[in-house]
């Protein structure tokens, strides 16, 4: 095999920026007098803020984990948790401010939203920017909206009863942190027995140098009710630390589906420290599609907490992890109902020095009699400068239980590549199509057109130059 | 019985959450030893020698003849090893120098270069109700030596005590040891059993590995291949009943080219056992065209137990073949419902089922007469019980 030499990618057209003119932008640091201020920048009810202020302290107590990638070029004192655009947000797509306007359509938001898409919710720094649902969806009692509006309005106590109950501020540091700053997100509410029909997004946007995203993002589908969701975010490059620490909790109820689906494509100097958590209720399924491509370093494992009898959950990953990139990613299951399942299916790709650790657990507790769990993971080493770890840890409390559990490593096939390169094909040109079937378990799940960015996501990776 | 506090044990270079108690072995109330053991070798084969050192000597002696080794402070500099040890085993540093603390003396055993004895090496480890002894040894095989080596460590059945067992080996090029250890301690002893390997070009370990009594367990076993097409291969049997536990770490660093592991892991768990395992295959970079694969099978009997596996492939090279699996569950219903059919009652099929599991790993021991003890204590240990 000869050596793969694979150029840092391009991602002009993701990298592109606008200048921070006519922002408000909060002092950077992580102080209560900072809290107080994002509080009263959002308006928040007394309780918020007193949570908010509550969150600070228990992530001041809290130490930094031990067991990740190493997150010590993060520091708190220098970012800035709040900026926002000096717009409001927008119903129309014509009434967003020009700089924002331009920013999503290149990114191909719009044209997705007139394609393929139920509703659509843009947040631009801190802020939404535009959120807008089809009327037709709205009509079947489906709310898609932000979450502040969420949070004063007719659903207020719906909020409160499920904001941070899932992945509660003590769970772990960064989600106390994303209890104290936490800003913009959306709330997505399917009543009983609806079925929407096309994906609602979200699509999140960082262009501040030195800024955090904090975004909450809280779902109930319903009982009998099914939900495609489709999760998407980016930013430019800059040469100082970005830090996204958004939390996503999703509620599905008995009988209910529900897709989540995540094309993470942050630039390289975004720490991207994120909680997802889902409940599932008896007979209903949980779906994670993820694909991880950017980020300097991540901590992601969306954790599916499957209570109900009967409930399953699919989790479906690939993480492509490049030059100055530490991705550490994976999936949890917590089995707590009778005769639940879950399957964990993860590809993970590797090079140009980049360290990509694949880190999962299956929890299978005593009430979880008749559960079944499957785990599978692959990796694929592309070069030896690069670092591919596999840590997936199962724990059974109960002897009936069925849990099988594969894990692969290796590089491409040299017979593979002769065989493409025998039938006319260039040797990168082979290697990118090896790459993108191996991670063609993730891209079979997505719509076509999100199926067709993640190929082109790989193929720049593997670009060679 | 003095207690010496708390030690951890088979720490795991790649920690991960700690919630799920799985990233190092905890053993509590460790007490002070009463016994040095003696060293239990039957007749010494032909070219094999052995003489008893102390435990700076032994420590000298390992740095002149295992140079390869070096007390790493990261793996791949990416992930802090918090007990860096210098000849690498899989209990770790805490527990060396809790056998150094204690003084404990080593058996140099060495087997002469091109030396391949008739028979094997027997060391009998009898321990008794109260003991609190240790036993160690390094094994030293000289280029091409071959050395069939069985460690059979056991005591009365309701004893209590301390067993602490530590063997270090150095494989020169072209060596080949067989090394089988078994366990059959009383139900209330502690037993903590360590190893580390360091292997040249060549060398080869086949393992046998029987952990099959005392009340709480603790095995740790570490392979360095240094050399060259090193190779390892391990059958790991162990058994876990009523309110036992074992806690099982063993890593493999592949750190030559052509290297390769190859283990297999068959445990039983009944009543409220509890177990814990941790492995980890370690491709380091340079360790062109190795393999390391590793299988563990595990047999839950009742609602009570609890298990925790982690099996974990590190890897910084391109060029190697990797795969791990697990099966954690009940006896197999198809398998059951078919012996059914043949007039095999449901509780003889499981007995059958169950022995199988451990006989074959026990059939892989090269002597007879252990084989025959550990069938014995299979039967004995499920005689008065009901395999629920």
């Amino acid at each position: 095999m000869t050596n793969q030499k694979v150029d840092e990618i391009d991602r002009s057209i993701y990298d592109f920026r606008y200048e921070e003119d006519d922002f408000y932008r909060i002092q950077s640091g992580l102080t209560p007098e900072i809290v107080e201020k994002i509080s009263e920048e959002k308006h928040d009810p007394e309780w918020m803020k007193q949570f908010r202020l509550k969150c600070l302290d228990i992530y001041n107590r809290i130490p930094v984990p031990r067991w990740g990638a190493p997150i010590d070029g993060l520091d708190m004192d220098d970012i800035a948790t709040y900026v926002r655009a000096n717009t409001d947000m927008k119903k129309s797509w014509e009434d967003v401010p020009d700089d924002i306007k331009d920013t999503f359509e290149k990114l191909g938001i719009p044209q997705a939203e007139r394609a393929a898409l139920a509703g659509v919710g843009a947040q631009y720094d801190s802020e939404l920017v535009y959120h807008n649902v089809k009327d037709e969806v709205a009509q079947q009692g489906v709310i898609y909206s932000d979450l502040e509006s969420a949070l004063t309005g007719p659903h207020a106590q719906m909020i409160r009863d499920h904001f941070m109950k899932l992945v509660p501020p003590n769970d772990h540091k960064f989600a106390a942190l994303h209890g104290a700053v936490w800003s913009g997100g959306s709330f997505v509410y399917v009543p009983p027995g609806i079925k929407v029909e096309i994906p609602l997004q979200s699509y999140f946007r960082l262009n501040a140098k030195g800024a955090g995203q904090f975004e909450h993002t809280l779902i109930i589908v319903d009982e009998g009710a099914d939900l495609h969701f489709i999760e998407g975010c980016s930013a430019p490059k800059y040469n100082v630390a970005n830090l996204h620490a958004g939390c996503v909790e999703l509620y599905v109820r008995r009988g209910a589906r529900l897709r989540y689906s995540t094309i993470e494509n942050w630039s390289k100097n975004m720490y991207n420290l994120n909680t997802k958590r889902a409940l599932v209720e008896d007979d209903a399924v949980m779906e994670w599609v993820s694909g991880s491509f950017g980020s300097h370093v991540s901590y992601l494992y969306p954790t599916t907490i499957l209570k109900g009898r009967n409930s399953h959950c699919e989790f479906t990953g690939v993480t492509f992890a490049g030059q100055d990139q530490n991705l550490d990613t994976g999936a949890k299951m917590i089995h707590l109902g009778r005769n639940t399942s879950s399957f964990i299916n993860t590809k993970s790709i590797c090079k140009s020095g980049g360290i990509s650790t694949y880190r999962s657990s299956v929890e299978i507790k005593k009430s979880a009699e008749n559960a079944k769990a499957a785990v599978s993971c692959g990796s694929l080493m592309l070069d030896s400068r690069s670092r591919s770890d596999t840590i997936p840890a199962i724990v059974t409390e109960t002897d009936r239980v069925d849990v099988g559990h594969e894990a692969t490593i290796g590089r491409i096939s040299d017979d593979a590549v002769f065989y493409l390169m025998a039938r006319g094909l260039s040797e990168e040109d082979a290697k990118a199509m090896i790459v993108s079937g191996f991670a063609s378990d993730v891209s079979k799940e997505l719509p076509l057109e999100y199926a067709a960015e993640m190929n082109n996501l790989i193929k720049l990776e593997m670009s060679i130059g | 019985m003095a207690d010496r506090g708390t030690i951890r044990v088979g720490h795991i270079s790649a920690l991960t959450w700690n919630q799920l108690k799985i990233n190092e072995g905890i053993v509590p109330g460790l007490p002070e030893l009463n016994r040095q053991m003696p060293s239990g070798l039957q007749a010494l084969p032909e070219g094999v020698s052995c003489r008893s050192m102390t435990a700076a000597e032994a420590a000298k002696w390992l740095e002149t003849h295992a140079p390869g080794q070096e007390a790493e402070k990261f793996v791949a500099g990416k992930v802090p090893i918090y007990h860096p040890q210098k000849f690498g085993t899989g209990l770790g540093a805490e527990y060396e120098q809790y056998l150094t603390d204690s003084n404990v003396r080593t058996d140099l055993i060495e087997a002469a270069a091109g030396a391949h004895p008739d028979r094997p090496l027997i060391c009998r480890l009898e321990y008794q109700d109260g003991d609190c002894g240790a036993s160690a040894r390094i094994l030293h095989l000289g280029e091409k030596a071959a050395l069939t080596m069985i460690i059979d460590c056991t005591s009365g059945r309701e004893a209590a005590g301390l067993a602490a067992v530590s063997t270090r080996a150095v494989l020169e090029r072209g060596a080949h040891l067989t090394l089988v250890f078994a366990q059959t301690l009383g139900r209330r002893f502690l037993h903590l059993g360590d190893l580390g390997v360091s292997q040249a070009d060549d060398a080869r370990i086949d393992l046998v590995w029987l952990d099959l009594g005392a009340r709480d367990s603790f095995a740790g076993l570490q392979f360095e291949q240094i050399g060259r097409r090193a190779a390892v291969t391990g059958a790991m049997g162990y058994l876990v009943r009523d309110e036992e536990s074992v806690d099982i770490n063993y890593n493999v660093i592949q750190r030559g080219r052509q290297t390769a592991s190859s283990f297999d892991f068959d445990g039983v768990l009944d009543g409220q056992g509890r177990k814990a395992f941790r492995g980890t295959i370690d491709f380091r970079n340079g360790c062109c065209g190795s393999k390391g694969k590793e299988m563990e099978r595990i047999l839950l009997l009742s609602p009570d137990t609890v298990n925790r596996t982690l099996p974990i492939i590190l890897c910084e090279e391109e060029d190697v073949e990797g795969a791990h699996g697990a099966s954690i569950g009940r006896l197999n219903e198809d398998m059951l419902f078919y012996m059914g059919a043949r007039g095999i009652d449901e509780k003889t099929a499981r007995d059958i089922m169950v022995r199988a599991r451990l006989h074959a790993v026990i059939r892989r021991i090269p002597e007879q007469d252990l084989q025959e003890k550990l069938y014995r204590f299979v039967e004995e240990a499920f005689a008065d019980e009901s395999l629920s």
